[in-house]
């Protein structure tokens, strides 16, 4: 029933978007390849690759690698891991990965597409280091890898009736060099224990509990919140902003104006009030005065684009962008038309979590907190805005409370870091 | 202005305005951040708390109406025994999406429950009312508050948007 013109034009959107994500996404197949980085045992826990370390209690912890909205992709995707690892999924437990596109690939949410991009190579992660837990087994046993097999979490020599948990070899599996995953075999389908059954979402018991996980919930030692005025329409500059009676405000220990860049998606200009208490600094507000140069688009206004699009309602259609049938004939024919017209006003994406970001500049370097579906294209806009090296930039990807597309921009990114600094 | 409250059953001294509302009380001076601040205008109810057992919007209280009565927040709901078993059927049934509206769904759900311990269909309806789910889990809020209540459910629940 694809005959309303606006689901047809919704759809056609979408699909515009989707391919878009797939040129962008068409490197993570290389990119996420598998990781060969094997770092110095310095914790107890061996590490096998990027993803997976197992520490000598058997216990596995497997990265998620994409930032989680609310999909379940913290936990789909080391699901998928933890399958090809034929690890025991209640020994698995998940940490969230810091925003590090040179160790886990493209890590973004957005368009649907986690799922097909990553889980050919999350299964090979998986692979690549069930295959170094083997091979270090067969040295210990002293026996061909060939004839050592997995259990959920335990390795089997079956011709001897020896057997070894994974913790057991794990600081020896490490030191081995990762097979190239081309050449090693995954499961049949047949035979999953985990991919295919219902998980629970891993942190949904903390948020029944009120912990905090959401990106708004950072807390750092003697932290202040900003509000960051704007201007009210697009492409505004700020004039003036006088600033004592703001200062004078209870709970307000800085205010300041930020120069952008002009670009809505990175950083416009604002007023920055900083105070000990959110509630402290959007009160704070109120005692400021301040000075926009709307710029033309103080020309545009909601009404001014209705006028426009009744305007052009009755002229002659532009495109054509559905036929099916011949409804001239149909509507001849009918025993009763009926016309209409119909506006949407521009949709608020109203993600119930407000835009957020927490950030420290700390001696050249910058740590980011953010709940951004976009964290790499947030650290390069940082590093642009603010001319830092992209290295002195780390991001922690916290849980977000809703996107809808709001959080495919980072200007909270952006302004929290200028700020910031 | 000097104000001992009581918050999951602690007395708590605080130096604010007495018009502070008790959601930046909470989050930004007692670091109880599981109460979640969505619109700060009382129509998202996100920062659902409990005032003497009374579901309330805490971004619509100030703090100098609080006086000696309690303030029950999501961290400490379960240690009702009606709250504990609104947090499991809340995992039993696998409500949450994004996640970020349920504190406050539970808190209205509990709230509810504690009052009326088999609400029909439309009394679960009118009481989480108030309460905004972007992610649209609606209906499996109404399962889980009808398991707890030991009601059978009252049509098929369906999933809502990914968030994204």
């Amino acid at each position: 029933m694809a005959s309303d013109p606006h689901i047809d034009r919704l759809d056609h959107g979408r699909r515009f978007f989707l391919k878009a994500s797939m040129l962008a996404g068409g490197g993570l197949a290389l990119d996420a390849a598998i990781p060969v980085k094997l770092f110095a045992a310095t914790t107890p826990n061996a590490t096998l690759n990027a993803f997976v370390s197992i520490a000598p209690d058997g216990a596995v912890t497997v990265i998620a690698k994409n930032p989680e909205i609310g999909q379940g992709i913290k936990t789909m995707l080391p699901m998928v891991i933890a399958e090809e690892l034929d690890a025991d999924w209640a020994n698995v437990r998940i940490e969230q990965a810091m925003n590090n596109a040179s160790l886990y690939g493209t890590q973004f949410a957005g368009g649907s597409f986690a799922t097909p991009m990553n889980y050919m190579p999350m299964r090979q992660v998986g692979a690549v280091a069930r295959d170094m837990l083997v091979r270090a087994a067969a040295a210990q046993w002293n026996v061909p890898a060939a004839e050592v097999t997995t259990n959920a979490g335990r390795l089997v020599h079956a011709s001897s009736g020896r057997t070894l948990a994974y913790g057991a070899v794990a600081a020896r599996a490490a030191m081995l060099k990762p097979a190239d995953p081309a050449t090693l075999k995954l499961k049949d389908p047949k035979d999953f224990r985990i991919v295919g059954h219902s998980v629970r979402g891993i942190d949904k018991p903390k948020i029944v509990h009120g912990e905090p996980i959401f990106g708004i919930d950072t807390r750092l030692p003697g932290m202040l919140i900003a509000t960051y005025e704007t201007c009210p329409v697009f492409g505004g500059t700020l004039k003036a902003a006088r600033l004592d009676a703001v200062l004078k405000q209870p709970g307000v220990r800085h205010a300041f104006t930020v120069k952008g860049n002009g670009e809505a998606g990175e950083l416009v200009d604002g007023v920055a009030i900083l105070a000990t208490n959110w509630w402290y600094a959007n009160k704070a507000r109120e005692a400021l005065e301040v000075e926009w140069d709307f710029g033309p688009g103080g020309e545009h206004s909601t009404a001014g684009y209705a006028e426009q699009a009744e305007k052009l309602m009755d002229q002659q259609p532009m495109t054509l962008i559905l036929k099916d049938g011949d409804p001239e004939r149909a509507l001849a024919g009918a025993a009763k038309t009926v016309e209409a017209r119909y506006s949407y006003p521009f949709l608020a994406h109203a993600t119930l979590e407000p835009q957020n970001c927490t950030a420290l500049y700390k001696d050249g370097k910058l740590e980011i907190w953010a709940p951004s579906q976009t964290p790499q294209t947030g650290l390069e806009a940082v590093a642009k805005v603010l001319g830092l090296p992209q290295d002195a930039i780390t991001i922690h990807m916290m849980r977000i409370g809703g996107g809808f597309g709001r959080r495919l921009m980072n200007d909270y990114m952006v302004q929290a870091a200028a700020i910031a600094k | 202005m000097s104000y001992t409250i009581t918050v999951n059953n602690r007395q708590r001294t605080v130096d604010v305005p007495e018009d502070m509302p008790l959601l930046w009380l909470l989050r930004d001076e007692l670091g109880l951040v599981g109460t979640k601040y969505g619109c700060g205008i009382g129509l998202c109810g996100a920062c659902t708390v409990h005032i003497d057992g009374v579901a309330q919007r805490a971004c619509q209280i100030p703090v100098g109406t609080v006086g000696k009565s309690r303030v029950t927040t999501i961290e400490a709901v379960g240690e009702s025994e009606i709250g504990k078993r609104v947090q499991q059927a809340w995992l039993d049934v696998d409500v949450i999406q994004c996640g970020y509206c349920q504190a406050g769904q539970i808190m209205s759900a509990t709230a509810l429950l504690e009052e009326n311990p088999k609400p029909a269909p439309d009394e679960i309806d009118q009481a989480m009312a108030g309460n905004i789910c972007r992610c649209a889990t609606y209906n499996r809020i109404r399962e889980a508050i009808q398991r707890v209540s030991g009601q059978p459910v009252s049509f098929e629940a369906q999933g809502g948007g990914n968030g994204l």
